[in-house]
Order: structure tokens, then sequence, then C-alpha cells
């Protein structure tokens, strides 16, 4: 999708937010006695106007990470940083004060609003706690705001579930973009939608990226989709990144051995992948090693660092240790 | 009247499914008749608020009261829409497995897994609860979970999104079904799960040999395992195609531009907004939308053409 292309020379564009060794950790069982690593060790920097998306299945931790890039959950180790601003440290009082320029749009879309409330009031009340229109000019900038999602006026008067789960997501971009955010992150905004309703919200989505250009973090499961979305794509497993680079490269070339099964699955639909997810008996080593096909001794004793490769790509595997030396 | 099946197992005929709203009647299944062979397998696609799932849940019998159904749905040379619900009721419980959407809240919460499973043996076939258990073991082990024993005990609480969707299909064949229903089973599910669904719906062809309907929108799940597609828009069935040519040349412009709209293909919306099923517009339901809609379209319905041999498309271009 050709809608504009802003990218030439990402190196030289400053960091938006920036997140450095991110640790979250749920407890479970009888007396939290067992702990799941949700998000462990993640860096992460996002640049101004960039497109970037977070791929990886189910339960890898793409939400949790999510929210803690937004620190609406407290990281149990590791910084945000928002441009130069430590977000990890700031009081309750200032945090909120910064952190509605980073915006959020959940995956479900029939949760995210009130039930009780009309569109119009959703839509307009970020508006009104951020005081950022006057009471007469209200009503204009919310017509202007659901013109650019597409949406007709007579919905502002309708409740969530008198309305379409397109029509609602539309709402929902509407009031996330009301406040001109720096950073919108969407959480698999499409997943429960329809094909061609997917691709109109895509759609729109893009296009107020192009005008507004503010960062997006696109979540989604969907690599096919990501080929439309962004240009950096992130690939999440367990917890971890275990693979960056540009769309083009991971797509024509995949590094990492899960990255390789993922899209192996999607053009060949063959099966790499075993069915049960089973809790690895210790957590050392790499996280991948009792699926991978092409494990090493070294793999089960340590964990691989994130290493850079050509052509400004990381990968998480042992496979590529000789990159370290050069 | 009553027709001899041979071929068929569920003959549907001119489905009509109302409902009743304070101040308006909202037409969400609008004539719907097709045959059902056995071990034949139909996908049923089409966009959110096609009349897709309300189909499903006619044949099921699980609609809100405020429903109004009108036509027949003949099973084994029984109407069940005319008998009584509770007969319905075990005639449907025991031959028909009903596979829901969303895995996160189809199970009992509060239910062991293997009570769950071994529900409908005891209900229908008079099973012990023991013997239920030891069934639910049995089927849990097929379908490739590892230590069964602990899992049959387990709450859905404690168990994977895969253990799930497998614990669901587990409760779906826990007699073996005549007729699969499913509901859009990979609704928000990557590209793993998916996959998983897959193998385990074509387990369940190659060991029950039912006939079945899916119901989803995921183009690329549906191609997998069904024979036929069937294209829903507006409470009715505008295409019926095999699926090898469906996906190859697909016949309406509706079918044409929602393949075009996928990611994998041209990602193109398609223009216009669905139809109001309160008020559906006159002769075809898709001219408002339609790039080749002429005059006669906006005001005769079409009826269904054959322009190839077991293709049938409602739509004036194959009229001749």
């Amino acid at each position: 999708m050709s809608l504009c292309t802003n990218y030439g020379d990402s190196n030289r564009r400053s960091s938006l937010l920036r997140a450095v060794g991110l640790v979250k950790i749920f407890h479970h069982g009888l007396f939290r006695s067992r702990k799941i690593y949700a998000v462990n060790n993640v860096d992460l920097t996002l640049l101004h106007g960039e497109r970037v998306c977070l791929v990886g299945e189910s339960g890898s931790g793409k939400t949790t990470l999510a929210k803690l890039l937004l620190l609406i959950l407290k990281p149990d180790k590791g910084k945000v940083y928002y441009k130069d601003i430590e977000l990890t440290s700031l009081s309750k009082e200032k945090l909120r004060r910064v952190r509605w320029k980073l915006q959020y749009i959940p995956q479900h879309p029939e949760n995210a609003l009130d039930h009780r409330w009309k569109l119009y009031d959703s839509i307009v009340e970020p508006l009104r706690i951020l005081k950022l229109t006057t009471s007469n000019e209200e009503k204009r900038y919310v017509y202007d705001l659901i013109g650019m999602v597409k949406l007709k006026p007579e919905i502002l008067s309708r409740r969530p579930r008198e309305v379409s789960g397109g029509e609602l997501q539309r709402a929902i971009i509407a009031r996330a973009l009301a406040v001109k955010p720096e950073l919108l992150i969407a959480d698999e905004p499409t997943s429960m939608l329809d094909p061609s309703t997917q691709a109109e919200i895509i759609h729109i989505l893009l296009k107020l990226q192009c005008r507004n250009k503010f960062t997006l973090l696109f979540i989604t499961h969907d690599i096919e989709l990501a080929r439309h979305v962004c240009d950096r794509i992130l690939i999440m497993y367990s917890g971890q990144i275990v693979e960056e680079g540009s769309i083009k490269d991971v797509l024509n070339e995949p590094l990492h051995p899960y990255t390789k099964s993922l899209i192996s699955v999607l053009k060949h639909g063959s099966l790499i992948h075993v069915y049960d997810h089973v809790e690895p008996g210790n957590n050392r080593g790499c996280k991948y090693k009792h699926i991978c096909p092409y494990k090493l001794s070294l793999c089960l004793q340590y964990e691989p660092p994130l290493i850079r490769v050509p052509n400004n790509r990381k990968v998480r595997c042992w496979l590529y240790a000789h990159e370290i030396k050069k | 009247m009553l027709m001899k099946l041979k071929n068929e197992i569920l003959v549907v005929d001119n489905i009509k499914t109302y409902f009743k709203l304070d101040n308006a009647i909202v037409k969400a299944v609008n004539g719907v008749s097709f045959t059902l062979g056995r071990n034949e397998f139909i996908g049923m696609i089409g966009e959110s608020g096609s009349g897709k799932s309300v189909l499903l849940y006619t044949i099921l019998r699980i609609l809100p009261p405020n429903a109004i159904v009108k036509g027949s749905i003949i099973y084994e040379n029984i109407n069940l829409l005319s008998i009584k619900e509770y007969k319905a009721r075990k005639i449907i419980g025991k031959d028909f497995a009903y596979i829901p959407q969303s895995i996160g809240q189809a199970l009992n919460p509060v239910l062991e897994v293997g009570f769950q499973i071994a529900e409908k043996p005891i209900e229908h076939l008079n099973y012990s609860k023991r013997q239920g258990f030891k069934l639910a073991l049995k089927i849990l082990k097929s379908l490739g979970l590892r230590e069964v024993n602990k899992t049959v005990k387990m709450y859905p609480h404690e168990l994977s999104g895969g253990m799930k969707q497998r614990a669901l299909i587990a409760v779906g064949i826990s007699i073996p079904p005549k007729v699969v229903l499913a509901d859009e089973p990979t609704k928000g599910l990557d590209i793993i799960k998916k996959r998983l669904v897959i193998e385990l719906f074509k387990y369940i062809r190659e060991r029950f040999n039912p006939a079945g309907i899916i119901v989803s929108h995921d183009l690329s799940f549906v191609r997998e395992i069904v024979d036929k597609i069937y294209v829903m828009y507006c409470g009715q069935i505008i295409e019926i195609a095999p699926t090898t040519t469906f996906f190859s040349k697909p016949l309406h412009p509706y079918s044409q531009l929602l393949l075009k709209s996928l990611p994998i293909n041209d990602f193109k919306p398609i223009p216009g907004e669905p139809p109001s099923m309160i008020n559906p517009p006159k002769g075809c339901k898709f001219h408002p939308r339609c790039p080749y809609a002429n005059s006669i379209c906006r005001r005769v319905e079409p009826g269904f053409y054959t322009p190839e041999h077991g293709r049938f498309v409602k739509c004036h271009i194959y009229g001749g």
C-alpha cells in the first residue's frame, strides 16, 4: 500500500519512546508460588513518525509489552523513556501530564467504551479532561474528527451496543486521535472484524498516520496484515523480542528459527510447531530450545543476546554468534 | 410433506428468521434454501451482520424468544422446526456437534473439563459419570493432549489456549456427530492456533465422516476444509461454488470484491456500507454497492443462474 512513503533514512530521526530492559513477572498459583515472565528483558526504540509492527502468537506478551510502554502496568524492572523524560520514575500526578501524548486502542472494541455513555460523550471526554477545546468549538471539533474516520454524525447519539463492530472501532480511533497523540499503540484493532471492514479501518488508520505523522505501534498476529501496515517489524516469542528488521527483509529472509517457522506456515501451510506449549523445566538457555530444529548445545545452557546482523537487523539466536566478533 | 432423503442429510427450505423489535422487524435470514449432502462440508462466508450465525442458531433452535421462524429444516425425515422443543433438543443434542466462537468463554468455568466432555453421553446415552470421564480421557488422548489424567480434572482457567480449543472440540465429538456446526472457530486466533483448528477439523472429518456447516469470514481457513462455498449477503445466499473454483474465479461482484479485500490480495475495502436489515434495498440487495449495477438490478431481484456446471449465482449479469 503506497499511501505515503516518508521513510528514507530512519537512522537520523530521533527516538520518541525508548524502553530498556523491561521485565514483567506475573505470579499465580497457590501463595503466588509460580512465576510467568510475561515480558522478559525487552529493549525497544520507537522513532518519530515511524510505523512498527509487533508480531507474535497469543500469549507471547505483546499486549503486556504495550501496557508496560504506556505505564498502564508497572514494570518490575527496566525503564521507559519518552523523549528524555523517564516515565517509570515519575509520580502519578506528573505522569498524567505527559502520558496523554501516548494513546492506546484496545483489542476488544466492545469493552473499550462505557456502555451507558453515548459515543459523543466518550469521544469528547479526553478533550474535556485536558481542556483542549472550548465548549463552543467542541461540537465542530468532534464532527471534524468523525469525518476523518468516516463516521456518520447520527452515530454520535448512539450507545456502544447499538453500533456495529467496525463503527465502534472507528469511534475508538477518533477518541484516541482527539488529543493529537505522538504515539498510538493499536492492539490487534481488527482481529475481531471481517475482511472488508478490516481493510477499511486499516486504510483510515494509515491515512491519518500520514497526515498527523504520529508514531504507530501496530500489534497483530497476522504477518500478511503487517506487510501492509508497517515498515519495521518486531517478532516476539515467549516474552522476548527475537527478531527485528525491516518488513521486507524479514519476510524474504527470516533469520530466527521461530520466524522461519511462522513464515513457512504462511507460505506453505505446513505446521512445524508442536501443539503443546510445554513449560520448560529449567529457565536456562534459549526460550525456543525445546522446539527449535537447529538447536546447539550452547542453546541449552546460555540465553542468546540480541545480536546485530547486517542491514540494520537484530536477531536473538546463537546461530548468528559469528556476527558478534565482527 | 416428507421426501425420502438418500444423499442429503439436511434439507433447508426457504428459511426466514425475523427478529421482532419494539417498532421494527429485522430480517436476519431472508429466504435461504440449501441441501447438505452426507459427508459434505460447506462454508458460509460473508461480512458480519449478513445472517450467517443466525442461520446456524435457527438450525440448532437456540434463537432468543423474539425470533419468528418460517420454513422447514428436514433432518432424517423429521422437520426440526415443527416438532416440540424438547423433542428437537433430543435429536439436535445427540446428532449435532456445535463448536462455538470465542474459546475463552465457551466452557463453563466452574465445571471440570472432563465432566463437560462427558455431559453429552450422560444426557443422551445414559452413561454413568465414571464411564463419561473414561470416554473424555480417551477423546482428549486421541486429540493429542499429553497428561490426560490430569487434564480431565482441571478447570478451564488452568488450560492453555490450545488445550481449551481441543477440549471444546472434544465436547462437540463426545458422541460421534452426524452434523458439525461451527461458528467462526478461528476468530481472533493467531496463525499457529488456526493451523491447529484446521488439523482438528481434518481429524474429525477423517474419523467420523460427518457433514458440516462452517460459518466464518476467515477465507484462508475455510478454503482448507470445506468442499463448497456459500456466500451470504443481507440474509440471502448469493453464490454457491465448489471451493477450488470459487477462489480462482468468483462470479458474483460481491464475492469478487470480498476476495479483493483480503490482505493477501489487493487489501481494498468494499465501497459503501452493509445494507439495513430492517429495510433491505429493493431489487438486488447488493446493487447500491455494486460497480456493475444498472436499472434492472434496482427493480428486479435476480434468481439463481447457472453459468457453469455446479455453480449458482444470484446476479443479473449471468442472466443472459
